[in-house]
């Protein structure tokens, strides 16, 4: 008010007298105008904000002197003195590199780094650019310490398994909680099972583009305000919106190649009939032990594999203004795998909007359509390149004598027309009211709506009928919507003391309804002409699941003299999930931080430029599990069988009252540090988190008459080290920064409560939960080496004595499904308009179980080999890697095929050049003279170099999994897994 | 404008708060399913649950019981296909606590009693329920129960008599709903267990009760058992009383499985209404010989032989030879070659050869044992009268008659390891050292190993193989 009044008195005045004028340019180090700058006159308290060319004008009454203030976020603020008239003043400001003066993304608020006390670590949207990915969180791996992400295998759309700070749950969820501006999304990874060999990836419809920052809430000062759903930590990820007055238009263009990071190396037709020749006659066999007409020799793996090609277009629109701001994004992504037949094509909208309404109420909008096409193979066990790497032999013809395709997986994948289309809307409506200068009050809806359709067409050809064809059509709707309202309140009581309080109530929930619907005779899927014409279509719907959660919730935050702080939150959480006698949780957090820098002790010592010691403790729960586990269930009557004709009803599930969530307790303490004005800069961490009540899908003892129940069972425990350091180690023309981050994780199982380490059901290939190991341990008979005189594989007993006989009751926990430490280095050079900057990210220790090869190693049956089997026994006296080789599996010691030993468990080391970037930005004359903002060209490269000692494809697994215990338990096992992702991307990025 | 804000103010506050009434949203029920409390509420809901308990026995002994025990005997051949892997185990006696197929069944075979247990919580809370109802569905629940306990204690334990006083390691006895693991009970405990609910059937049970369990299929269930402890005195009353009540005449038929000639024999059995209704699958799936030229399973040259050795043996009826007089020779069986058909658990022909060996055993009543056992010879071997054994034979011969007619009778019906089992129990020196296949009737690998999630800190497993 006051101000709207001054400056009408200036108006006025300034048209009585002599107008003067002060005039300048802000520009940065390098001499480009910095737009959106805000400028200070003191003297007339006015402030207006840089143009397009960073300049600006004030009018005075009178000549003189006057001091204005320059300030513009990450740069250090700037006072002159300048003088009325015509002169144009060029004023430069400094990049501040002050960290602790960063925005941070905190849960449910935003705060400077400087006051955070708890443990988060941020990704912004530039480092996103620069790693092109299917699915954006790939963009995290080896960059933040403490954040393991594991990405998909190369089939196209596939997700990364994300695991922050260890794993702490077993048959629960172990994923983080993802939150996209402010609701938690849909996160079901088994809303389709494993069909083909992959998990859905409710992450794969989100546009990297549309991010401009990912937080990753790490302890439980940061998670407790999510409650019972925060102890496997929290992403959150916020959006673009226009920030910068003016319009800005900008476009991201790219084309790459996709090529797999290794193939295996399987026999050829002589090698094959040769070695099942020496099978059979190690076993007595005489005569020709297979068949092979002399001349085929099929390359299946060439068959099943290809160079992808990928594209992708991002047009993004924002005008930025003060009390009106839009900004809209449309993008389009194809994207192929190296996997013949797949690609992910996804085509994305998105407008966020702000608008002031008046002074104190402002609404944000934040709108997002996303279609996602996948383009279905099988793979791994269920066919395609997995079958070129087992079944599939290479004295089998591809083709038939005729010229067309032979019965097998290849003329299957080239027939079968499979389709995963998602259809996904993500919106939320913000309304924030500024009651007065301590009160504010917040309400906010927000939805996450997805179409998941799964159509399966399968041509009369490919399931030999007379009618035309089958096609079947999975269809999965989520609607998953949340609201919440937020009262805040901040006063500072005096320049020293600053108090400020939250409240808050959340509600969410969500429905999921499914069906399938299934038709002969037609010519093609339900995708392509979605009618149902005759009497073979029938349709089944399934009941629809839902949940809820309601929550409230609160914060309390203490800063003195700025430079300390504190904050306690608490939370109550509902869920429908929970048994009646455990219905709400209570979730209550402490924390605390010290800005040393501050101290005058510190700021004596001169090179120490930044300083911060946190610490905290609090409680945070899980709560990902089935729904309904809780109540005790009878069979549906109209899917129960008779007896002797007559209808029948039985129990199918045991109630269990006292179902609640997992609980974790942890502690962190943390230090930060910048030296010599930031130019180095580190971060170290110990946390320690205990959990309790963890939930297990028991296979309970049979004789109780049911097979699986859930119940609170276990206690985990995930302590480590997380270190992170930046160096700008040059910093002239030529610019050389390093980032290095690495971290250990120590995770042990303390308690499974009277139940054995086979009593969890879901873990496969023999991982189990042992009590003093780490979750998902393998747990196998120990292969000691091949007796030189019979070539039989000798294992150890439990007692550790020699034995020929495999018996599973000698399985041991071995190796380590954890690794020692992992982390990522990163390099990055800048001169003049180039820049060069590359990642490598390592895991070091930790094994990798290759339970495939235990197939293409072991008894000869009917799959191929890999040419690692040429070190194999073949006459007495030979030491070799593998045994004789036979038909019969007694040979090996049991009567059990494929059995499970240390054989196959190898040391899963390995680093890799995870990304290449060499870019070049067309210099500001060039752009001038185009009349555009910025022009960059990138070769952007990634996957492209494994150093490792493991012989199996990749080192690096995410396999597919059959449900959330699979997913906790079996991070190291591979099984027909297709290899990540190699590829070579040329970039363009154009600001107009 | 102090109002619109406090308007604004209390809108936003009221909103805050206002979700608070949500609470009954987070009382969310399954759908398709019916909650336990609306379940079981009437008479007719028990009988539904009753009816499921004979619906899940009835999944279990299509074949699969019975043909589990088999395999570790001297009837059926060993399995030859890949793929049959954990039968395998079961023919080897070395079954571990991976198979999945042992420890399906075991789990499968408790299923029906947790259900009659939950029918206990039940009782006093169903409205319309009569007593004399609530007592014929508790009898009837009992006799289902003790069925359970008998053939999990024969299968997963060293059998009644392998230690003086039984008090050797059997299986967990669940009398309760619960879900709490449990250790194994003594096979003595287990025993008591069966015969203490199979007498409350007795004196319960209806005397006609259609296809369900009556007084008659609980008298001769607990003759078996007794047969099987080897107290024939506790046996012969029971025996006595079904066979001669006239209502169970022997057959004329060979063929027990044909439901239309030899039905006259069932005490009781299990219903199969159709083949889409089969209540015989394991059977007819694993034996079944006329359209299948490979069935899994193939009988033992040793049976054959032994019912070949005599031409006129009609028995012989029963096999088919495949591959004759070639090194690849085997030999199949035509005994379950049918769509469908219903199984009889407890028959006519099984009652009186038990009789006329318990006779023969205690040497009491011979008369009686001789017309017994020459009844079945006389079907067996039509037209040949030389084979009936005379009237004052001595209870040895006789003995020895009717245990060699059993094997030819009852072969691949389930009945011959515990039947073995029993005589090796009884270490009678006149019958010598009772093998089984080669091993003898009381190494570990007879008796099948616990699945893997049995096992807690308070169960203890079975000891494995020692038996080849």
């Amino acid at each position: 008010m006051m101000k709207k009044l001054l400056y009408l008195v200036l108006l006025f005045s300034s048209l009585s007298s002599l107008a003067q004028t002060i005039k300048g340019k802000v520009q940065d180090g390098q001499r480009q105008p910095v737009i959106g700058a805000s400028v200070f006159l003191e003297a007339s308290k006015q402030a207006v904000q840089t143009d397009a060319m960073g300049m600006f004008t004030f009018n005075v009454s009178e000549a003189g002197k006057y001091k204005v203030r320059v300030s513009m976020v990450g740069y250090k603020s700037l006072v002159r003195e300048l003088t009325a008239g015509t002169t144009v003043y060029n004023l430069t400001i400094e990049e501040d590199s002050k960290s602790l003066e960063d925005v941070v993304v905190v849960g449910y608020g935003t705060k400077l780094r400087r006051e955070v006390t708890g443990s988060i670590s941020k990704i912004s949207a530039k480092e996103l650019n620069d790693l092109p990915v299917q699915s954006f969180e790939g963009a995290l791996q080896a960059k933040l310490p403490g954040v393991q992400v594991t990405t998909g295998s190369g089939i196209a759309g596939s997700g990364a398994v994300v695991r922050i700070r260890g794993v702490a749950s077993i048959s629960a969820g172990g994923d983080p909680l993802y939150v996209v501006d402010g609701i938690p999304i849909t996160q079901d990874y088994f809303l389709q099972g494993n069909g083909g060999a992959m998990n859905n990836n409710p992450l794969a419809s989100i546009n990297p583009d549309d991010i401009e920052s990912i937080d990753v809430l790490k302890d439980a000062a940061a998670t407790a305000i999510y409650g019972s759903r925060g102890s496997n930590g929290v992403v959150i990820i916020t959006t673009k919106r226009a920030n910068k007055k003016g319009l800005q238009v900008s476009y991201t263009g790219s084309v790459s190649t996709s090529q797999p990071t290794a193939l295996p190396d399987m026999l050829d037709s002589k090698q094959y009939v040769q070695l099942y020749q020496e099978a059979y006659e190690n076993d007595g066999g005489t005569g020709q032990g297979v068949y092979w007409d002399g001349v085929t020799n099929t390359d299946w793996v060439a068959l099943t594999t290809q160079t992808g090609i990928k594209q992708a277009h991002n047009v993004s629109v924002a005008k930025g203004g003060k009390d009106f701001s839009i900004l809209g994004n449309v993008s389009y992504n194809k994207n192929e795998s190296f996997l013949v037949g797949n690609s992910y094509d996804r085509t994305s909208m998105r407008l966020n909007a702000d608008y002031a309404i008046t002074p104190k109420l402002k609404a944000s909008l934040s709108t997002s359509f996303s279609n996602g096409i996948n383009n279905r193979v099988n793979t791994a066990w269920a066919g395609g390149l997995g079958a070129a790497m087992s079944t599939l032999l290479p004295i089998q013809s591809a083709y038939n004598p005729d010229g067309t395709l032979a019965n097998s997986p290849v003329r299957d994948q080239s027939l079968r027309k499979w389709q995963t289309a998602e259809n996904r809307f993500i919106n939320g409506l913000t309304l924030n009211y500024k009651i007065n200068d301590n009160f504010s009050a917040l309400v906010k809806g927000s939805s996450d709506y997805m179409i998941l359709l799964d159509d399966i067409y399968n041509p009369k050809e490919l399931i030999n009928t007379t009618h035309a064809g089958n096609a079947n059509r999975y269809g999965t709707t989520v609607n998953n919507y949340n609201y919440y309202a937020q009262l805040n309140y901040s006063k500072e009581i005096n320049t020293d003391n600053k108090f400020t309080a939250m409240i808050a109530n959340e509600f969410q929930s969500s429905t999921t309804s499914s069906y399938n619907k299934n038709e002969d005779d037609r010519t093609a899927g339900f995708n392509v002409n979605s009618d149902s014409t005759n009497a073979t279509f029938k349709k089944f719907t399934n009941a629809d699941q839902q949940w809820a959660f309601l929550s409230y919730f609160t914060r309390l935050g203490y800063a003195y003299k700025n430079k300390m702080f504190f904050e306690s939150t608490v939370r109550m959480d509902g869920s429908s999930k929970f048994g009646k006698n455990y219905r709400y949780g209570i979730f209550p957090a402490f924390s605390a931080s010290w800005v040393l820098s501050e101290e005058s002790f510190v700021k004596n010592l001169g090179f120490i430029s930044s300083s911060k010691l946190r610490t905290s403790y609090g409680k945070s729960g899980n709560a990902n599990i089935p729904n309904y586990q809780n109540v005790g269930v009878f069979q549906n009557p109209n899917s129960t069988p008779n007896y002797n004709g007559n209808p029948t009803t039985f129990p199918i599930q045991l109630e269990n009252p006292n179902l609640r969530w997992e609980t974790s307790w942890s502690y962190n303490l943390g230090l930060d540090m910048g030296f010599l004005n930031d130019r180095f800069t580190f971060s170290f961490e110990y946390y320690n988190k205990k959990s309790s009540d963890v939930l297990m899908s028991l296979a309970v003892p049979p004789s109780i008459g049911f097979s699986n129940y859930w119940d609170n069972v276990g206690k985990i425990t995930n302590s480590g080290l997380e270190l992170s350091l930046t160096s700008r180690n040059i910093n002239r023309d030529l610019k050389w920064t390093t980032q290095f981050n690495i971290s250990r994780n120590k995770n042990e199982i303390t308690s499974i409560g009277v139940y054995t380490e086979d009593a969890v059901g879901g873990g496969t290939n023999d991982t189990r939960v042992v009590v003093g190991q780490p979750v998902g341990t393998n747990f196998l008979v120990r292969f000691s080496h091949v007796d030189p005189v019979t070539g039989k594989p000798v294992y150890l007993d439990i007692n550790g004595n020699e034995t020929f006989t495999w018996d599973p009751k000698d399985r041991v926990s071995v190796g380590s499904v954890l690794p020692d430490a992992m982390g990522g280095i990163t390099n990055s050079f800048s001169y003049k308009n180039f820049d060069f900057s590359f990642l490598f990210n390592f895991v070091l220790g930790g094994d990798v179980y290759n339970s495939s090869s235990k197939r293409q190693l072991g008894v000869v049956t009917n799959w191929n080999m890999t040419t690692d089997i040429f070190d194999r026994w073949q006459k007495p006296g030979d030491i070799a890697k593998y045994p004789r080789l036979t038909l019969d599996t007694r040979t090996y010691g049991s009567s059990t095929p494929w059995i499970n030993t240390t054989m196959w468990l190898q040391d899963g080391t390995f680093a890799r050049l995870r990304n290449v970037t060499l870019g070049y930005s067309l210099p500001k004359t060039i752009t001038k003279k185009l009349k555009i903002q910025s022009f960059r060209m990138s070769l952007i490269g990634t996957n492209l170099l494994t150093f490792t000692k493991y012989t199996g494809l990749d080192p690096e697994i995410a396999r597919d999994f059959e449900n959330a215990t699979d997913r906790n338990m079996s991070p190291n096992i591979t099984y027909l897994t297709p290899p990540q992702e190699k590829t070579y991307t040329f970039q363009l990025n154009i600001t107009f | 404008m102090k109002n619109f804000k406090l308007t604004i103010f209390s809108v936003l506050l009221t909103s805050v708060f206002a979700v608070s009434s949500c609470t009954s949203e987070l009382e969310l029920k399954p759908e398709g399913v019916i909650l336990v409390d609306s379940a079981l509420k009437t008479p007719a809901d028990m009988q539904k649950l009753l009816n499921s308990c004979y619906d899940a026995l009835a999944n279990q002994y299509n074949g699969t019981v019975q043909t589990y025990s088999d395999l570790m005997g001297d009837d059926i051949a060993k399995p030859f296909r890949d793929d049959l892997g954990f039968k395998t185990e079961i023919y080897n006696r070395s079954s571990n606590f991976f198979n999945s197929d042992v420890g399906g069944l075991y789990g499968r075979l408790y299923i029906p009693v947790y259900r009659v247990n939950t029918m206990e919580l039940y009782y006093d809370k169903i409205t319309g329920l009569s007593e004399d109802e609530k007592t014929r569905m508790r009898a009837e629940g009992k006799f289902i129960r003790a069925l359970c306990h008998f053939d999990l204690v024969r299968l997963w334990a060293q059998p009644y008599g392998y230690t003086l006083d039984n008090s050797h390691l059997g299986v967990p006895i669940r009398d309760k709903a619960t879900k709490d693991p449990l250790a194994r009970a003594t096979v003595a405990q287990v025993y008591d267990f069966v015969v203490s609910d199979l007498n409350y059937a007795i004196a319960n049970l209806p005397a006609a009760n259609g296809n369900y369990a009556n007084k008659d299929a609980a008298k001769s269930l607990l003759a078996l058992v007794y047969f099987q402890m080897n107290k024939f005195n506790d046996a012969l009353p029971l025996l006595n009383e079904i066979i001669n009540s006239g209502l169970y005449p022997l057959s004329t038929s060979l063929n027990r499985f044909d439901n239309a000639t030899a039905a006259q024999e069932y005490v009781f059995k299990f219903v199969s209404t159709g083949s889409n209704d089969n209540r015989a699958a394991e059977f007819i799936n694993r034996f079944r010989s006329d359209n299948n030229p490979q069935p899994d399973y193939n009988v033992s040259n040793d049976i054959y032989n032994l019912i070949a050795a005599d031409t006129t043996d009609a028995r012989i009826q029963f096999f088919g030879t495949m591959n004759p007089n070639t090194p690849k020779q085997y030999r199949v069986l035509k005994k379950f070659n049918a769509d469908y058909f219903s199984v009889p658990l407890i028959n006519t022909t099984q009652l009186v050869l038990t009789r006329a060996e318990a006779l023969a055993e205690l040497g009491q009543d011979l008369g009686q044992a001789v017309l017994d056992v020459n009844a079945i010879i006389k079907r067996a071997y039509p037209g040949n009268t030389n084979k009936e054994i005379a009237a004052n034979a001595d209870a040895r011969t006789i003995l020895l008659t009717v245990r060699a007619e059993r094997r030819k009778e009852l072969f691949c019906e389930g009945d011959r390891v515990n039947y073995l089992k029993r005589i090796g129990a009884m270490a009678n020196p006149l019958d010598g050292a009772i093998t089984i296949r080669n091993a003898v009737w009381n190494c570990p690998g007879l008796a099948l190993q616990f699945p893997s999630s049995e096992r807690t800190s308070i169960f203890v497993m079975n000891e494995t193989g020692g038996c080849n």
